[in-house]
């Protein structure tokens, strides 16, 4: 702390030569009866001593000197205001340092690391985009980004959330986040319901669960029929509305059809491939390879590369873009080779349309050409569930009564 | 409380009237092994060399003899010697 403060004030060493004996022990004694204080003294040889002294007490010691007959000779020079005196001369130095604690000051003020945790299902990307247009984008200025009114619009815009903290420190942000169970698909039926047949078929099995089921096995429905009414019927003659639930496995009849051109266009690769790296460096773009963006016929992939500093990510990150070159050709299709194409569409209907309990049962597959067209069409019976819920409307005991009330 | 306790006998025993008068006398010295000497009420500097230092303390002069002495503060009435200290004389 001494050290610091002399430092501070600045301070001078200097030697002090007398003819005689005792000389410079007078000039020691005086000046410190004088209220100067005297540190770091070593004798230096015959009749001569090497001490030091505050910088600005260092000229009122002539007189002293003067007196004792003994000679001062400055020695070294120490201290804040010397070392200001030398950077003086040195002004791109001083121009540095004052722009080092500028953008210093300016970047502390922004956030510069944003990170997502807790999330399962949304993705991180859309969750920083939100936060983005809400104001918290890496180079946010700290003051302006409201925590608490940032969780609120970040709830508004993803239901899925349940819980969501935004917490900041310094110049990172951590939107903290816990996503909600969604409600299961058997409960979320709010109001009484029947459910219909989606399809015409015959009824293969049927299991209620909850309702009056209106058919049974065996029996021929067509599309939009009753299957289970959710008006069910106690001992005592009394109805009762409920959220119809059950299981109808139908045999049904179905046709899917693919089309496929025969002439397509095909992108092959050439294999010439061009590498671009690039720095974003705080939000910024730079490019480091002095190559500009190829012309023609390219297709690009990008790989992100970000800094990480004791897992904290930093706001530095190399971006490669790989480049490579293709060229667009006309490709005539055997019929084979279109057969193969359209049966992949159609299997991908059947997956979509019967789900994972539906099979096929039988099929028939019929091909023709025409129009420069490959067309295949499958006539399959289907085994598959027809249920649907379908919602029983009900008029609202208020909009009875006002009926009422117009009528009289 | 037992160090405030300590303090307070410390500073009762350095103001007492016997301590001024004998500081007054030939000045009040903390030893600090044979590596520290530090005088209260020194009147300056009579002999400075490495193997002694004379020194004006009240009445007394004071004689630190050693190896490697030098006077590490110095300031009107007080001063800090440091080095091998081998004997401390009173002279009179």
């Amino acid at each position: 702390m001494i050290k610091l403060t002399r430092w501070l004030s600045g301070w001078v060493e200097f030697s002090i030569a007398g003819k005689k004996k005792g000389q410079a022990e007078r000039f020691l004694t005086l000046c410190a009866r004088s209220g100067f204080v005297l540190w770091g003294m070593q004798a230096g040889g015959q009749e001569s001593f090497r001490c030091r002294v505050r910088a600005s007490e260092y000229a009122e010691l002539r007189p002293y000197a003067r007196k004792c007959r003994v000679k001062l000779r400055l020695m070294r020079r120490r201290g804040l205001v010397f070392w200001m005196k030398k950077l003086g001369k040195r002004k791109g130095l001083v121009l540095g340092s004052v722009w080092f604690c500028l953008i210093l000051w300016i970047l502390s003020g922004r956030y510069w690391v944003i990170t997502v945790s807790g999330n399962q299902q949304l993705a991180q990307q859309s969750l920083l985009q939100a936060a983005g247009e809400e104001g918290l984008f890496l180079g946010a200025v700290r003051e302006e980004i409201d925590e608490k009114a940032l969780a609120a619009a970040l709830m508004q815009r993803f239901p899925e959330i349940s819980w969501v903290s935004v917490n900041t420190r310094m110049c990172s942000a951590e939107i903290c986040l816990e996503e909600g169970v969604p409600k299961p698909e058997e409960e979320s039926g709010e109001g009484p319901s029947n459910v219909l047949a989606t399809i015409d078929g015959q009824i293969l099995s049927i299991d209620t669960f909850d309702g009056t089921a209106m058919v049974q096995a065996g029996d021929a429905v067509t599309k939009g029929q009753l299957l289970i009414s959710g008006v069910k019927e106690d001992r005592q003659g009394g109805n009762t509305l409920v959220y119809a639930r059950g299981k109808i496995v139908a045999r049904t009849r179905r046709t899917f059809t693919a089309e496929i051109p025969l002439e397509q266009t095909v992108s092959t690769e050439t294999g010439k491939t061009k590498t671009r790296w690039g720095l974003q460096f705080f939000g910024m773009n730079l490019p480091v390879t002095l190559r500009t963006q190829p012309k023609g016929t390219w297709r690009k992939e990008s790989l992100e590369i970000p800094a990480t500093l004791l897992d904290t990510p930093l706001p530095i990150l190399l971006t490669e873009e790989v480049w490579h070159e293709y060229r667009e050709e006309e490709v005539t299709l055997n019929r084979k080779e279109a057969e193969e194409r359209a049966w992949k569409i159609v299997n991908l209907q059947q997956a979509e349309l019967l789900g994972k309990e539906g099979r096929i049962l039988t099929e028939t597959s019929k091909t023709a050409v025409r129009e420069g067209k490959l067309i295949l069409t499958v006539q399959a019976e289907c085994q598959e569930e027809i249920g649907k819920n379908s919602q029983i409307l009900l008029e609202d005991d208020d909009v009875k009564n006002k009926q009422e009330n117009k009528g009289k | 409380m037992k160090q405030e306790k300590s303090e307070r006998q410390k500073e009762s025993f350095l103001l007492s009237p016997g301590v001024v008068a004998s500081a007054a006398a030939g000045g009040y010295m903390e030893l600090y092994g044979n590596r520290r000497a530090v005088v209260e009420g020194s009147g300056g500097v009579l002999e400075y060399d490495p193997q002694q230092i004379r020194i004006r303390a009240g009445r007394f002069c004071i004689r630190f003899s050693g190896r490697n002495l030098c006077i590490r503060c110095m300031t009107g009435n007080s001063m800090v010697i440091e080095g091998f200290i081998a004997g401390i004389e009173y002279q009179i």
